[in-house]
């Protein structure tokens, strides 16, 4: 069945993966290449979004309003929107840069990409492999080389958090 | 094994500076495969050629060397440089830079190539530049300059190092230059003999822009007045080609060059004549940008500096970088301070960057991880199969200029 129609606004359904359902225009997604594909090609109405979490998709539908209102004289207001966008703890926000990444949003994936580097520059080792959840295949012996070779790399006051 | 996709690591790394990527090689396997690819190094590389606010650092060349970091300038302290010529004699020079690579050398013998945000350093074999022995029947006297620089070949994707020496005829006017060309990629000197109807008037290093290395050249042998040209070592084609000036330069008492944003920039001093006043001060110095390169009306005047009142006149500007924001340029004055030009109020201001160096020069160098071997690409990994495949380029003599290529094989076999 195509969208249903409320006057010019063509309605859609987002499932997110806690099985709850958001229903948005359409406009607002279309800044979404993965998503405007679907409604404009496939002509969906309904959405199943599995791998992304309810919270994430909270989120991103925020940034999307925020976006589709963005006008040249509230530039200033929606930087600051994008700064608090990105402040939460490092989990989310890569969360939230996974799913913009699988639904194409090259804008917003780009800011939450450089937010995420801007994040970890300074952590050591450790919080990286926690941050993005990897086990490490080196030795000890192998890690010790590492050391050896860049010292100046592991020089400084480095970050153990993963936050 | 990370549940996160590889493209979002890959495109979150590669807007990491060198520091961190050196230290995140160690967190896994298929971190240190990805940070040590030629694509992430060219994306890396280019990401930092894009943005502002990148890795990037101030150099200067004083008695040592010594860094700053650009996006913190007025706060951040002078590093001394601990490069591998380092040695208690004398200054070590900067021949060039270019990707975050800078060509240092103490003397004739002793010249190398460091990268100095991943430490790498490559010695390069010693050059001798012998006047061309079989150069047609005219015979060659002696040499008249020697000039070097450093740059990037976009078709090869190899960083060459270059040395020139200019030899007059004994009879005739024309010249022969003698280009020595150190591909960083193949290992190895290459000589090149070419008849050129320019005398290259200073002994500056050229200047990289667009693949290529500059310099301002004269048309006649004497005079300093003579009309200059300005022409460019393609280091692809490794021939001299003229480059278009602005139509609108004037009667510039000083003509110089300089890189600003990757183009090519001219800084012409300009003196009112007056009558009785035998030293020339300058009255004002205009920054000329090509913005497409080659095409002459791309030339724009992008600001004109008015000499400064009283005891704080200038005798020379140069043009090092924009800023963070991209509104103001960097200006190096007379080799002892930096002024700030902003493009949108027009006007100058003293710079608090203090190096406490009382001579210096400088010029920026991005955070690459751009590594010795080659270009950075899938070809310079396996540098020894390289060497191996080398034949010499073939003649094609078009125009008027002869060529003589030569390999220097016994330079490389030193090097091995």
């Amino acid at each position: 069945m195509a969208s249903s129609t409320t006057g010019e606004k063509k309605i859609l359904t987002l499932k997110g993966g806690d099985n709850e359902e958001f229903i948005l225009e359409e406009s607002l997604v279309l800044q979404s290449e993965l998503l405007k594909n679907m409604v404009k090609e496939e002509r969906v109405s309904s959405i199943p979004l599995p791998s992304i979490k309810s919270k994430t998709l909270v989120k991103i539908i925020e940034y999307l309003k925020k976006h589709a209102e963005l006008t040249p004289s509230n530039k200033e207001e929606f930087k600051n929107f994008e700064k608090e966008f990105v402040n939460v703890v490092l989990e989310e926000l890569l969360d939230i840069t996974v799913a913009v990444n699988y639904l194409k949003i090259n804008g917003l994936l780009e800011f939450c990409c450089q937010a995420v580097a801007d994040r970890i520059k300074d952590k050591s080792v450790e919080a990286v492999r926690k941050i993005f959840r990897i086990e490490s295949d080196f030795t000890p012996e192998e890690e010790s080389e590492f050391r050896k070779e860049t010292p100046e790399a592991f020089e400084g006051d480095l970050d153990d958090t993963t936050n | 094994m990370s549940d996160i996709p590889p493209e979002v690591i890959n495109d979150i790394l590669y807007r990491l500076p060198v520091k961190s990527l050196l230290r995140f090689r160690c967190v896994s396997k298929s971190f240190k495969a990805l940070i040590d690819s030629p694509k992430f190094i060219r994306a890396h590389l280019k990401q930092q050629a894009l943005k502002h606010n990148s890795d990037v650092k101030l150099i200067f060349k004083s008695h040592k060397l010594y860094s700053l970091d650009f996006s913190s300038i007025s706060s951040s302290q002078l590093e001394e440089l601990d490069h591998p010529l380092k040695h208690p004699y004398g200054p070590t020079q900067v021949l060039g830079s270019c990707h975050g690579l800078i060509l240092i050398s103490n003397n004739l013998s002793d010249n190398g190539v460091w990268n100095p945000s991943t430490k790498m350093f490559r010695k390069l074999p010693v050059c001798h530049v012998n006047p061309p022995q079989n150069h047609g029947p005219r015979q060659v006297a002696g040499l008249s300059q020697i000039c070097g620089g450093f740059g990037y070949d976009i078709s090869a994707n190899d960083y060459k190092v270059v040395k020139i020496a200019q030899f007059c005829h004994f009879s005739g006017s024309s010249l022969v230059i003698v280009t020595m060309v150190f591909s960083l990629k193949l290992g190895l000197w290459k000589k090149k003999v070419q008849d050129c109807p320019y005398w290259l008037v200073k002994e500056d290093n050229g200047t990289f822009a667009a693949g290529a290395l500059h310099w301002l050249a004269s048309t006649e042998s004497s005079s300093e007045w003579s009309p200059w040209v300005l022409i460019g070592l393609n280091l692809g084609s490794e021939r001299f080609k003229l480059v278009p000036y602005p139509e609108n330069l004037g009667k510039p008492l000083h003509l110089n060059l300089a890189v600003l944003g990757e183009c090519l920039c001219l800084i012409s001093g300009h003196v009112v004549v007056r009558t009785n006043e035998k030293n020339h001060v300058l009255d004002h110095v205009d920054i000329w940008v090509m913005k497409d390169y080659g095409v002459k009306e791309s030339w724009i005047k992008l600001f004109s500096v008015e000499q400064l009142d009283g005891r704080q006149h200038f005798s020379f500007l140069r043009p090092i970088a924009y800023s963070v924001t991209g509104k103001e340029v960097l200006l190096e004055m007379d080799n002892r301070k930096f002024l700030w030009y902003s493009l949108e109020k027009k006007s100058l201001k003293h710079s608090k960057i203090n190096g406490g160096l009382d001579f210096f020069e400088s010029f920026v160098n991005l955070g690459t991880l751009v590594p010795l071997y080659g270009g950075g690409n899938d070809g310079g990994e396996n540098e020894k199969d390289e060497k191996e495949k080398i034949e010499p380029e073939k003649k094609d003599g078009a125009g008027n200029i002869e060529d003589e290529d030569v390999l220097v094989i016994e330079e490389f076999k030193l090097e091995l």
